[in-house]
């Protein structure tokens, strides 16, 4: 018996997976939401620092722009320029001076003074390129502007001479003292070289830079560096971003000044655009837009949740581990606990088994002892009867003397009995308290059953009268150890027992040698023993006759068993009794024997 | 991110879940509204520029695509100067469409002119004498393309050529140098001797010399190299020399050198083709200049009233820059800081000389 059922353990298994599989759906299914929320938020934080980054980025190039426009004020405002001196050694070092000022603000790849007629009077310009003295530049949009206007002018791109793209920063150059207009000063950037101080304006794979001119002329794109001078509404750009709407509505919106983002995918994977114009004082005079492919972004997010997901994982796997662990030790320890109670069952059982059987020996004893008291009260009362009788016939006045004999004769012979009566009981009680004690002697057993054969002769001679007793064994000495008269008392019992049950006939007694045992057999012709005694025939007071005690044979088989050896009767029904019994022969003899046997 | 960081968002998340529950609609209303009327200001403001940039220039009576073509350098601040800034005028005076092309060697001139033929153009200006033979025998191939030849001598039904008379410049400086020159020594550097038109300004700036003083001595030293600064300044040293205080350079790039030169010794200087005081305003005295904007006037009003022929124009000198009633392409640069250097007498009789070659009392031959 197990203290689960197989059944009940099966539907615990069932429930137990079925309510892990629940949980953990639960769980992947709360943590599914939750990524998606992670996801959404961290899109929209980035999508905020982005638009900040670009409105920051935007406000970094429109201050730059103006550190650009108050350095070529100060040339302008310079004693060279305002005295009208375009050109000649002192303007050229002032010149050199101030482009190399220029230069650490951001790349001006060159400085140029241009007199009222838009001549270029005097330049300098960066290693490797040439200077354009004399050329006229005055058809410029931006000069012509300049001129005009009397203001700083941030033109639109456009392809120099030298076919770069560039913008330029004009200032004009006008008198302090009179406000005539005397030239132009005037710095070029090339267009890709200054945005690129800004942001990545070469790699379409990673977050890119795109600017645009008043004209929606692309003036640095990070998409490709071929567009740069396209104009953005043109066929080659819109072809590029496959016409697509909403980059050109977001533009749009763009170059009407306005900051905004949107979300596209022109063919070439989806891209996050924020964008802000370049503002110089309140007036915008470039454009910006800041493209980030998405997947960049959803990397990174992708980046944190697979860290949390690590993380979840981990906890996940340490809690599964540890339930495992835990239901594989409760599994364990149930299983020990089965084992021991199983085995406290069967101790607890055979211990049941063993009370059961000492109960059933107490009751088997117990009956035994109240049959014995009622045999003993029964058989001490036999012979007292006849005595009490006898003594009160011999006191009557009259009586012969050969009544007189007969009755003392009767008080002899049952007293006598009484007195055998109470010494079996007090040898059975020796034997029951294992205080019987045994000499150790040398005895020879043939003298012994020889002997007793001839008390026993003597003894019935009287009483059976028919009866014929002979000795057909060894006639030689047989040695044994032990104690001679309980030998001889298990001799009187069996030559008693058979006696009882023969009256007439015969009793033969025998003795044979066998190994290192001497066996002696005591074989009656009488009455046989009775089936229903058989089993139990060495049992206290068990007996047929109705003068034993029932103790003979009992007492026969505890003192040959303390002696070492056995005893056993044998029967045929009606045709006689044998009763056994052997006993080991003492090393002498038994040497000897082996002697006289071997020769 | 951390567990508060995420708690934080998770409370953020569910604040604003209730926020945009509330405010979604509001803002959805508006952003549409907002959108579809600024989509349609955008729209209708995109239309307009489409519109205005459609415009051809008021300018132009016929939209033409001309190439101006040399093999001197826009860099050089004179003869390549001179062919970008003409290039401007046209297309600011005229509103046609020039590309530019400068740094041709003179081996590749065929097949430059050749390519831009096959490109559509319907004038290809060529800026250098070198040019006039190629030009006559690529013209051949495109008949209905014209082609001009700036300081050419060629000249076919399609190709017409400008040939300024810059000896009458020259003539000019050289009377200047005359005058001043202590050393009654002065010196021309040329790029090359081969090109008929600066053998012509020698002889015009030799005559001019020899004309305000006869015993002025007059070096003459071709370059054999246009781009060159070095050969130029090694050049001007020889003759300063030997001398020379007054150098006249027609040699483009170059030329800058002979300026360098005369500048470090403190002699003077003449510029050539555009005004080059600018390159050393205490040294350049003047310079004979081309008149980028009336270079061409001649050619346009032939194509614009589809009369062109194969003309050879020879326009010669002009009082000033852009002087509307003369056909003259060449006139001489101010004085600039010499106005006040240079003695009234000798600028009254320059003043004269002017007039008397505008007046053709003095004629300076080729």
């Amino acid at each position: 018996m197990t203290l689960i059922s197989g059944k009940l353990m099966y539907i615990g298994v069932i429930s137990v997976i079925i309510i892990a599989v629940a949980s953990y759906g639960l769980f992947f299914y709360f943590q599914r939401i939750n990524e998606t929320s992670i996801r959404e938020s961290i899109f929209e934080q980035e999508l905020d620092r982005q638009i900040k980054s670009t409105t920051s980025i935007s406000q970094h190039i429109g201050s730059d722009l103006r550190l650009v426009t108050a350095m070529l004020q100060q040339l302008a405002d310079s004693t060279y320029l305002q005295n009208e001196m375009l050109s000649g050694d002192n303007v050229t070092k002032l010149l050199e001076e101030k482009f190399e000022q220029l230069n650490t603000v951001t790349k001006v790849d060159s400085l140029l003074i241009t007199d009222k007629e838009g001549i270029i009077t005097n330049q300098e310009v960066s290693k490797g390129l040439k200077t354009f003295v004399n050329i006229d530049i005055s058809s410029n949009e931006y000069m012509k502007q300049t001129r005009e206007t009397h203001q700083p002018v941030y033109s639109n791109g456009f392809t120099g001479i030298d076919g770069k793209y560039r913008i330029v920063i004009t200032y004009p150059i006008i008198s302090i003292h009179d406000g005539h207009y005397i030239g132009t000063v005037a710095a070029t950037l090339p267009s890709i070289q200054f945005f690129k101080n800004y942001g990545n304006v070469n790699d379409i794979n990673s977050q890119f830079l795109v600017a645009f001119d008043t004209k929606a002329s692309l003036l640095a794109v990070g998409a490709s560096n071929d567009l740069v001078g396209k104009n953005f509404f043109g066929n080659e750009t819109q072809r590029f971003i496959n016409y697509n709407e909403v980059l050109n509505n977001l533009t749009h919106h763009l170059l009407a000044g306005n900051t905004g983002y949107a979300m596209y995918d022109y063919g070439r994977g989806e891209r996050l655009n924020t964008q802000a114009p370049i503002l110089v004082g309140s007036k915008p005079v470039y454009f910006l837009q800041i493209v980030t492919p998405t997947d960049r972004i959803y990397l990174k997010i992708n980046s944190v949740l697979f860290s949390e997901g690590v993380k979840m994982f981990s906890l996940l796997t340490g809690t599964t581990a540890a339930i495992i662990v835990l239901v594989f030790l409760l599994r364990k320890w149930y299983s020990i606990l089965q084992d021991e109670v199983k085995k406290r069952t069967s101790d607890l059982n055979k211990s049941n088994y063993k009370l059961m059987a000492a109960n059933e020996s107490l009751k088997t004893k117990d009956e035994a002892q109240n049959q014995f008291i009622n045999i003993a009260a029964h058989e001490l009362r036999t012979p007292i009867q006849p005595i009490i009788n006898a003594i009160y016939l011999l006191q009557s006045p009259n009586l012969s003397q050969q009544k007189r004999n007969q009755y003392m004769d009767i008080i002899k012979r049952n007293t006598e009995k009484l007195g055998r009566l109470a010494e079996d009981i007090l040898d059975v009680t020796k034997i029951e308290s294992n205080s019987l004690k045994l000499m150790d002697e040398k005895i020879d057993l043939y003298d012994l059953i020889v002997n007793s054969i001839e008390d026993f002769k003597r003894n019935i001679q009287l009483i059976y009268k028919d009866l014929i007793v002979t000795y057909e064994g060894l006639d030689k000495p047989i040695f044994v150890k032990g104690d001679r008269l309980r030998l001889n008392q298990v001799m009187q019992n069996l030559l008693d027992n058979a006696g009882k049950f023969t009256k007439q006939g015969s009793i033969t007694v025998r003795t044979q040698l066998e190994s290192n045992m001497v066996k002696v057999l005591v074989r009656d012709t009488g009455i046989g023993i009775h089936p229903e005694i058989f089993s139990k025939l060495f049992s206290k007071f068990v007996t047929k006759s109705d003068r034993g005690t029932g103790l003979g044979l009992f007492i026969a088989r505890s003192i040959v068993q303390a002696h070492g050896g056995r005893i056993w009767a044998e029967s045929g029904s009606n045709v006689g009794a044998t009763f056994i019994f052997t006993l080991p022969l003492s090393d002498q003899d038994s040497d000897e024997h082996n002697v006289r046997d071997s020769t | 991110m951390s567990g508060i960081q995420h708690k934080i968002l998770m409370q953020k998340l569910s604040r604003q879940k209730i926020l945009l529950s509330i405010i979604l609609p509001a803002v959805l209303v508006t952003w549409i509204a907002i959108i579809t009327c600024s989509s349609i200001s955008i729209q209708s403001a995109y239309a307009q520029t489409q519109n205005s940039s459609s415009q051809a220039p008021a300018s132009a009576n016929q939209s033409l695509k001309i190439a101006y073509l040399t093999d001197g350098l826009f860099s050089d601040a004179g003869w390549g100067a001179f062919a970008y800034n003409a290039g401007q005028e046209i297309i600011s005076k005229y509103g046609y469409e020039v590309s530019f092309l400068d740094n041709v060697s003179i081996p590749n001139i065929e097949t430059t002119l050749t390519d831009y033929a096959n490109r559509d153009y319907d004038i290809i200006i060529a800026q250098g004498y070198e040019w006039g033979n190629p030009v006559i025998k690529v013209a051949q191939k495109y008949p209905d393309i014209k082609f001009v030849v700036f300081t050419g001598q060629v000249k076919s039904e399609n190709v017409a050529s400008i040939f300024p008379r810059q000896q009458e410049a020259a003539y000019l400086l050289g009377a200047l140098a005359g005058m001043l020159s202590k050393n009654h020594t002065i010196g021309f550097i040329g790029g090359d001797e081969k090109y008929p038109n600066l053998k012509n300004i020698y002889e015009g700036y030799k005559q001019g010399a020899l004309h305000a003083n006869s015993s002025t001595r007059v070096f003459e030293t071709y370059l054999g190299d246009w781009d060159n600064e070095s050969k130029g300044r090694s050049a001007a040293l020889s003759q300063i020399n030997e001398g020379a205080d007054f150098l006249l350079q027609v040699a483009d790039t170059a030329g800058q050198g002979v300026i360098q030169a005369a500048k470090e010794y403190g002699v003077y200087a003449f510029g050539a083709v555009s005004d080059q005081n600018k390159l050393a305003p205490e040294t350049v005295v003047t310079s004979f200049v081309l008149d980028p904007i009336k270079a061409y006037d001649s050619i346009f009003k032939m194509i614009n009233g589809n009369n062109f022929t194969g003309i050879i124009f020879t326009p010669g000198l002009e009082l000033t820059k852009n002087s509307t009633n003369e056909d003259g392409i060449v006139y001489i640069a101010p004085f600039h800081g010499f106005q006040n250097k240079i003695p009234a007498d000798i600028q009254a009789n320059f003043s004269q000389l002017i007039q008397d070659v505008r007046n053709k009392k003095i004629i300076i031959p080729e």
